[in-house]
This record gives structure tokens, sequence and C-alpha cells, in this order.
């Protein structure tokens, strides 16, 4: 854990560190606490450090959300998008790109993801109904997931003309560009509320160990508990699209990874997950600074490219573990 | 049948409806401490119905009391303090240790982080896997142990909450004769300790051995309920359960040995 947190710092650092001008830790320690090189002080406080906020957070966020849903579903192939929330968040942002709204009103999109993302809760509890079991949550979930996904293609489909639809299409790629304080204002609460939301209803997972009827009997509110990591999920997965458009795999490989560190207790997992989260997306956003491209490569399209191989590898190391586990 | 004031489970009418259908209907009982009582029945009798009627974990009319006071007026914590539960499958779904499992036992009074024991909670839970013969087993991950070593891990989550009342449903299902045996003289043992044990079985000849009271279930209602000897007559078994047994004594011991099917 001390790693990790140390690993946390070190590439926070790192990242108010890289880009096209390159600063030494020194450096950037200097831009941060004393007025020297105004140049640094601008590009580390004003253009890096809102960037560094927000992959931490955001990251933290997915590696969290995603423990908790595979504690809440007792499986490791759980994701934070299961419910729907990022992908209804992404259909309201995407509306306002289509509309416009964006340039009029410069809080509209990310404003309009947060509402999409716990609209999605009340439609999801409308269709399921409140007491309903994880099957139909899941279905129910599988529904608006899909009905999220075809509004954000029919919202591309009529963009007023070609350069609104890769607005959105990059928009979709997921990115921490350009991103400011303002963003982080926006974003960070939301984020801070989901995160202690979660961490407070950690405990009750490791009695999800045993089944449902178990952990009711052990004093777990299983409904209430449902509800609250639906929303807290939702509430923080629907500020990091808010702010950074659709930034997939992080919620499913941060807890993997860590089981292999902490072993399989899910309540145990949530903060080393939340961690690896926010290393893995600092990570990946100083690898798009670094890697050169004709064109920005999106740190959205780069956690899903380096997610998807180191996906299939767990799945494939996880098979030969439970083929040996029942010899 | 009215509550004696020292009952420590006392059921009033209670009937339970899922989905529109009735499950239960009108179950009047009530059992003393120190019980070791078999819950009994045909398949979809609605014996696991009554066993969560009873845990509080399925909307129920009429009136549940424990320890003389109405199961719905406990808070979740006590409630769980006072009434062990376990549930049928023995599954867990993550590969935790034997001992991280028993472990659990001690959720409802607090324990927050199996790793960071307080010397209370680590005594309780060494005493529950001593009593169920799992002690080598704790550092074992439950996902790999056998049915029987399963079985008995679960077990010990169950002795570990250390309530007063411990409800198992069918904690023998799908088990060899030495860990069934093992399995009804653990819950047998329990009773003896001074808790009420209540276990949904389909063996009727370890009830009819074991059990210190039977509570037959035949269509959602109480059938009978007595000592083994006066429930299992031959026209209730030839009724309910459509067999005949044979039935022998033995060493001070009852043997009942489900025979033949009859129409």
């Amino acid at each position: 854990m001390p790693v990790l947190a140390g690993l946390t710092l070190l590439f926070f650092l790192a990242s108010l560190g890289a880009g096209p001008v390159r600063l030494s830790p020194a450096e950037v320690i200097a831009a941060l606490f004393s007025p020297g090189d105004e140049a640094a002080r601008i590009i580390v406080l004003e253009i890096r450090l809102p960037r560094a906020i927000l992959a931490v957070a955001i990251g933290g966020m997915l590696g969290l959300a995603g423990a908790s849903m595979q504690g809440l579903l007792r499986n490791p192939l759980a994701d934070p998008s299961l419910f729907g929330a990022p992908q209804s968040a992404a259909l309201a942002a995407v509306m306002t790109l289509t509309l416009g709204l964006n340039h009029t009103l410069s809080w509209g999109l990310p404003v309009a993801a947060i509402l999409g993302a716990l609209a999605s809760v009340a439609l999801l509890l409308a269709v399921a109904g409140r007491s309903a079991s994880l099957l139909l949550l899941i279905l129910a979930g599988l529904a608006v997931s899909s009905m999220a996904g075809a509004g954000t293609v029919l919202a591309m489909n009529l963009a007023p003309n070609p350069f609104a639809a890769l607005e959105i299409a990059f928009w979709l790629l997921g990115s921490l560009e350009d991103r400011s304080m303002r963003h982080v204002m926006l974003a960070v609460p939301f984020i801070v509320v989901a995160m202690v939301l979660l961490f407070s209803q950690g405990k009750a997972f490791r009695a999800l160990s045993l089944g449902e009827d178990a952990a009711e009997s052990l004093g777990v509110p299983v409904t209430r508990l449902r509800i609250l990591v639906i929303l807290g999920v939702a509430l923080g997965t629907g500020a990091s699209v808010a702010v950074a458009g659709t930034i997939s795999f992080i919620g499913l490989v941060a807890p993997h990874l860590m089981r292999a560190v902490v072993g399989p207790d899910p309540t145990r997992l949530l903060l080393p997950s939340a961690l690896a989260g926010a290393v893995l997306l600092m990570l990946a956003d100083i690898a798009v600074r670094l890697i050169p491209a004709s064109s920005d490569i999106k740190v959205g399209v780069l956690t899903s490219i380096i997610g998807v191989p180191f996906f299939l590898l767990l799945i494939l190391r996880e098979r030969r573990r439970l083929a040996g586990g029942l010899a | 049948m009215t509550a004696p004031s020292r009952s420590m489970l006392n059921l009033h009418d209670v009937s339970v409806s899922l989905g529109g259908r009735s499950i239960l209907q009108h179950v009047s009982l009530s059992l003393e401490k120190g019980r070791f009582v078999v819950l009994i029945g045909p398949n979809g009798a609605g014996k696991t119905t009554l066993l969560r009627a009873m845990a509080g974990l399925v909307a129920a009319t009429g009136e549940v009391m424990v320890d003389g006071a109405p199961l719905t007026t406990l808070t979740r914590q006590k409630r769980a303090q006072k009434i062990a539960y376990l549930p049928q499958g023995h599954q867990v779904h993550w590969p935790l240790s034997a001992r991280d499992v028993v472990a659990l036992g001690r959720f409802p009074h607090g324990l927050a982080d199996p790793e960071n024991l307080s010397p209370e909670h680590a005594a309780i839970i060494a005493a529950a896997m001593e009593r169920t013969g799992t002690t080598a087993l704790a550092a074992r991950n439950v996902q790999s142990l056998s049915g029987g070593e399963r079985a008995r891990v679960m077990l010990a989550r169950v002795l570990a909450v250390d309530a007063p009342i411990l409800l198992a449903d069918e904690p023998t299902a799908s088990l060899d004769p030495h860990h069934q045996l093992a399995v009804m003289h653990d819950l047998q043992t329990e009773a003896r300790r001074g808790t009420l044990v209540i276990a949904v079985t389909h063996d009727i000849g370890l009830a009819a051995r074991l059990a210190d009271e039977v509570i037959l279930i035949a269509d959602g209602r109480l059938a009978a309920m007595g000592p083994p000897a006066a429930v299992f007559t031959p026209e209730r078994l030839a009724e309910i359960y459509r067999i005949r047994a044979v039935h022998q004594e033995m060493a001070g011991e009852t043997l009942l040995v489900p025979w033949e099917t009859v129409p």
C-alpha cells in the first residue's frame, strides 16, 4: 500500500513534468511552491496541474468503481459501465454537442453528463424496481446502456455538420488534454462524494462473498447496498465522463491487478484498486504526451488498446488457475 | 399455542406468499433454547421458506418473536447477533481463506478487518474452527476444499456468530456419510451448549436418531411437531412422504430406514 501511494505521488510529479517542455521533478516542485520561472509556473500550474489532478481523481474513481461493482456482483468481470451510467452520461454530453449548447454554455456539457448518469439510475430503478434482484438489474442495465449507445449514434447521425460529428467522435474517445481548474472544480466534488459513498459501503462486500441471503442474515441491508453502490458508481463515472469523455478498461483492470497483490478479499481491494486506477490513468496520460504521432493519441484510446490484450491475458491466467484449482 | 414466556423462538400464525402464491400458511410454534430441532418435509413443502421467515429474510404476516421480542422491532445488527443463518449450497464467491470466511461470523459483532482481530474475536473464531475440526484448514482457499470440508467451514462460520439461535438449511446435502454424521453431531453438540438449533434435512434416519424435536411441514402447513417417535408414525410417513419405513430400536436408539414407496 505505501508502495502504491508512493507510485501515485511519483507519477503525479512525472505528469507535471511531461510534455513538450520537459521539466525535472525539482523544477516541478520549484514551480509549484515558489514564484520563480514564470513560464514553468504557468505550464505546471495552469496546464499540467489540472490535467494531473483529473487523472488521479478519474483514474482513482474508475478503479474504485470497478472494485465496487465486482464486489457487489461477486464477479471479477464486472465493470463500472455495466448499469449504463457512463454510456448515459456520454449520451447527454453528445446531445449538448449536437445541439451546440456547449458553445453557448461552457458548463453545459459536464452538467448534462452528470445529469445523464443520474437519469440512468432513475431509469434503471424504474425498470427493474427498487428491490429488484441482481439479475433483473443487470438486464435492465443492459437495456439502459444499449439505449444510451443507440441514442449516441443517433445524435452523431443527426449532427448538423461533419465538423460537429467529428467533434463528437473525438470527444467520445476520451481525453484529459487542455482541461482547466474549472473542469477540476466541476468533477472533483462529485467524485469525492461518490468515493466517500463507495468506501462507506465497502465493509459489506466481504459479507456479500457468502451470497445475498447470508449477507442479509449478517446484518447487511442488501437492497439498500445495491442502490447506494449503483448511485455511487453512476455519480463518479458520470462526473468522470463529464470532463474526460469515455475512458474504458481502467475499472476492470485495476482491481484485477491488485487482486494479485492484496488477495481476493473484496473489501481490502477497494483502496488499492483506486490507487492503481490513478496510477494507470496517469501513466496512460503521460504516455499519450510522449508517443510521437502525427495527430494526438487520445488517452481513452490508449487505455483500451493496452487494456484489451491485458484483459485477455488475465482471463487466460484465471483459466489456468481455475483449472488447477479444481484438480 | 400461545407463547410460554421462556421460549427462545415463537411463531404465531405466520404465513408467507411469494409472487401471489401462498408458500406457508398459518404456522404457529414455540421452541425452547438448547433444543436440537430438525425441520423436515417433502420437496417444495416450504421448509426453506419457513427457515427464512424465522431468520427475517422474507416478508411474512403473523408474528415471529425472538427471545420475547418481535423480530421486526430488532435492528439489523441485533437480529444478526441473535440469529445465525446458514443458507443452502455453501457457496463462497471469492477464493477467501477458510479463516477469513469463519471470521465473517463476527461481522454482526463489529469485526471490520479479519486481518486485525481483537483477542476476543480471535478466540471465538478459533473455538468455532476447533469445534468443527477445521483448524487445520484455516489457511486453505475455501473454493479448493472438498464439499465436506467446505460444509464444515461454513458451519464454523455460523458458530462464530455465537448467536442463541442457529438456523441451517440442508447443512448435510450432498455430503458423504462421514461428513453428514460429523455435521449433524456438531449441530447436536451446539444445541447441548444451550443454542436453539434448527436444521433442515431430508435424512429421516438421522432426524429420528438425533433430533430432540421434529417439525414436519407438508404443503406449506405444519403437519406435526414433537419428539421423533411421535412425529414419524407409519400413517404420516405413508400420507406425507408416500413411503413405508423400517423401524427398529437398537442400543436404546431409534433406527428408521426408508424402505419402499407406497402409492
